[in-house]
């Protein structure tokens, strides 16, 4: 490919990388689309159409076309770029609507516990969904099928029948969502800034801002989490803060335990959520925020006062999410229903909705299929595999003589109009090997880039936290792999990878903790590009583990 | 694979929408890894699409698109540092007396010196946007010589020279900043 030129300086590369890592900013793609509103220019005579590979097309290729992506294309757009499906706007500017809540819980399963804003109507029931671990608040009006919602803490309740407004949830499973609280608006939008005068009094409200994390010497601890819908937040050993300035330096603020100036922005409290939301322990982290303020113990304050101090604490840290654009959404009808109307489908017990765990195919032998098996498998059962991740050969080249270019691994989604959308290139071992073991991540795997994807052979296991007591449900629970024997018990010292909670329910068998834990392949992406954390090697356990997201199981396919 | 092509038609704002949902990922992390700057990356990022949208017409072949997109964004980060040079106070770090790491030495070995993300950064902010985006498209996105040639705008037969004075350029600042 580049042939005249030199080779590539992998140290140069991983600098780079280094530089562009980082999350999007989440109002980043709304400011654009307000800048174009406002740009008019030239008039133009130029339609743009988006032209993607469905399954017709790639099944009447035949198994003599080479999936030959244009290297511009494929070097340019990295994983996870956003799909077809995204939200201008969403979570700063604006909550998903009742429609768009209405096609994401019709759609896919989410991950356990991923925070949704939605402005809806909550319907109060109590004779719905019943589970031990969390009563239920009532169900969202609106909806294809029946949600539930709900509450932890002895103030979650409903005091109306019908309650409209903007409320953050953690999707708990399909069918349920977990109320993190009603959501006050900023004067100007729907996200504060950092320099904002925030609300007070037990308020939940977003803040769209850059967090900040400074680490102290200390002994290691594994402060409280607290439950996904209540977290906790104190962590001795840091002190974060959220602030307008993207580039604040963490130098400026320890040790001092005088508050920011208000113009920098607040401390907060985000132990509980950066465990739950895989925040990254180190560097800047720029996002959108479920805030709310508490009141606590004084810090350093022997004789506290009886009023307490107010802190702010960060509840969750709210992703882009897509909407599933071939699920329909419900009638207007539907979604002014009468607040006394019942759910539009019978009530279900948890039971008989649990998740689908994602799994993804691979070849026999844990190969990555060739241009000509994925053909064959797309045109044999279309449907089969939507929504299913893949692993593919994939021939890169920027010319029209592909001859003699080496195929690599990628993986591949199945997208729900049938394209085959790029998740990304899969790492290779340094002796050209698509598998993994997790000693082996853990030696060459994290000094790459965050989001790099593995092919990992090992075992998950998983350990409750609290009481998990609604099978099927994402609850409060720790997980993680790890390759070879006696690694079934949680251990700092062991060769493991923290994978994100709810893991074991979606991947794994059988109860938690209660046996050898599932052998498998699995496709998982790292969480970040530390090899240490706070100077410290990374542990198995608590803020500064090697962690990892599962993103499925891999499961051999039979060729037709 | 998803591409856009341009049709004789009424323009369509929804549909460059969609070019922007799929193309505003790569565009900010090229900015950002050309400024090193978060605001600045998306400054660059608005202004190229905003730019895009008002010269959609000079775009006369829809399979160049990623190629004159890029050029857009080299010209919004150009932009970006030379605003900065206007507006921007140079932060100056002062010395730590209980930093007793052993110095940086223009004798150790590139890749030793590289490998410190500090030094790399305030190297690479020596270079200008042209060298930084001929290493960004090089050793970063592994484009070929014919699309940085067109990103760059400049011909195909110059393209390893430009790389070549980039590199020399680095190794300059890192030797610089490494003292």
């Amino acid at each position: 490919m580049n042939d005249q030129l030199p080779p590539i300086d992998p140290t140069i590369r991983d600098q780079l990388a280094r530089r562009a890592a980082g999350r999007l900013p989440g109002a980043l793609l709304g400011d654009v689309s307000v800048a174009l509103n406002g740009a008019g220019g030239m008039a133009g005579r130029l339609r743009w159409r988006r032209r993607a590979w469905v399954v017709p097309r790639l099944a009447a290729a035949g198994l003599a076309v080479v999936l030959v992506a244009a290297v511009a294309i494929a070097t340019v757009i990295p994983a996870h770029s956003g799909p077809a499906g995204s939200l201008t706007g969403y979570p700063a500017a604006r909550p998903l609507t009742t429609s768009e809540l209405a096609a994401i819980m019709a759609g896919p399963a989410l991950p356990a516990n991923t925070p949704l804003v939605a402005e809806v109507t909550i319907d109060a029931r109590n004779d719905v969904c019943p589970m031990d671990r969390y009563p239920t608040l009532g169900v969202v009006e609106g909806m294809a099928s029946q949600v539930c919602v709900m509450g932890a803490g002895v103030a979650a309740a409903l005091y109306q029948p019908s309650t409209a407004g903007i409320f953050a949830f953690r999707y708990l499973g399909p069918g349920f969502l977990g109320l993190i609280g009603e959501i006050t608006p900023a004067p100007s939008g729907l996200a504060f800034r950092a320099a904002d005068d925030w609300p007070v009094t037990g308020r939940t409200f977003l803040v769209d801002a850059t967090l900040g994390t400074v680490w102290n010497t200390c002994p290691p601890s594994s402060p409280e989490v607290g439950d996904v819908l209540l977290p906790e937040g104190t962590d001795p050993c840091s002190k974060s803060w959220l602030t307008d300035d993207a580039a604040a330096e963490p130098s400026a603020v320890w040790p001092g335990d005088n508050p920011l100036p208000r113009t920098h922005g607040e401390f907060v409290d985000v132990y509980g959520a950066r465990v739950i939301d895989s925040i990254p322990s180190d560097g800047l982290v720029a996002g959108v925020f479920v805030v709310r303020s508490v009141v606590g113990p004084c810090p350093g304050d022997l004789m506290t006062s009886s009023r307490g101090c107010a802190t702010w604490r960060v509840l969750a840290l709210l992703r882009d999410v897509s909407v599933p654009l071939s699920r329909p959404s419900p009638t207007p009808s539907t979604a002014a229903s009468a607040t006394s109307a019942a759910p539009q489908t019978p009530v279900v017990s948890p039971s008989t909705s649990l998740p689908v765990a994602p799994t993804g195919l691979i070849g026999s032998g844990g190969v990555a299929f060739t241009a000509a098996e994925t053909s064959a498998l797309i045109a044999a059962d279309p449907s089969l595999l939507v929504g299913r991740y893949m692993i593919n050969e994939r021939v890169t080249c920027d010319g029209t003589d592909c001859s003699g270019v080496a195929p690599h691994a990628v993986a591949d989604l199945i997208q729900p109009s049938g394209a085959i959308g790029l998740v990304g290139p899969v790492e290779l071992r340094p002796d050209g090997g698509l598998v993994w073991t997790v000693p082996q991540i853990l030696d060459a795997g994290f000094t790459n880039h965050a989001g790099a994807l593995y092919i990992l052979d090992a075992s998950i296991f998983g350990a409750a936290m609290d009481s998990c007591d609604a099978p099927g449900l994402a609850c409060l629970e720790v997980s993680w792999l790890a390759t070879g024997e006696g690694v079934a018990q949680l251990n700092a010292q062991s060769e493991q990878l923290s994978a994100q909670l709810g893991a074991y329910h979606e991947f794994g068998s059988g109860p938690v903790g209660g046996g050898p834990g599932l052998h498998a392949l699995f496709l998982v992406q790292t969480a970040w590009d530390a090899k240490a954390c706070n100077g410290q090697p990374l542990a198995s356990y608590g803020s500064c583990s090697a962690r990892v997201a599962i993103l499925a199981r891999l499961e051999p396919a039979t060729l037709p | 694979m998803e591409r856009i092509r341009g049709e004789n038609a009424t323009p369509d704002r929804a549909a460059f929408d969609v070019l922007v949902r799929s193309r505003i990922d790569a565009v900010y992390r090229t900015s950002l890894a050309i400024l090193g700057d978060t605001a600045d990356a998306a400054d660059a990022t608005q202004e190229t699409f905003v730019s895009a949208w008002r010269h959609r017409e000079a775009l006369r072949d829809p399979d160049r698109l990623d190629a004159w997109l890029g050029r857009i964004n080299l010209n919004a980060c150009r932009e970006q540092l030379r605003r900065r040079k206007r507006s921007r106070i140079r932060e100056v770090r002062l010395l730590d007396p209980d930093d007793d790491r052993e110095p940086a030495s223009k004798d150790r070995p590139l890749d030793d010196r590289t490998a410190d993300s500090d030094v790399f950064d305030r190297a690479f902010a020596r270079l200008s946007a042209d060298d930084r985006a001929v290493l960004v498209l090089h050793h970063l996105q592994a484009r070929s010589v014919a699309e940085i040639a067109a990103v760059l705008g400049a011909p195909v037969g110059t393209v390893k020279s430009r790389l070549h004075r980039a590199r020399t350029a680095l190794e300059a600042a890192l030797a610089r900043e490494s003292r």
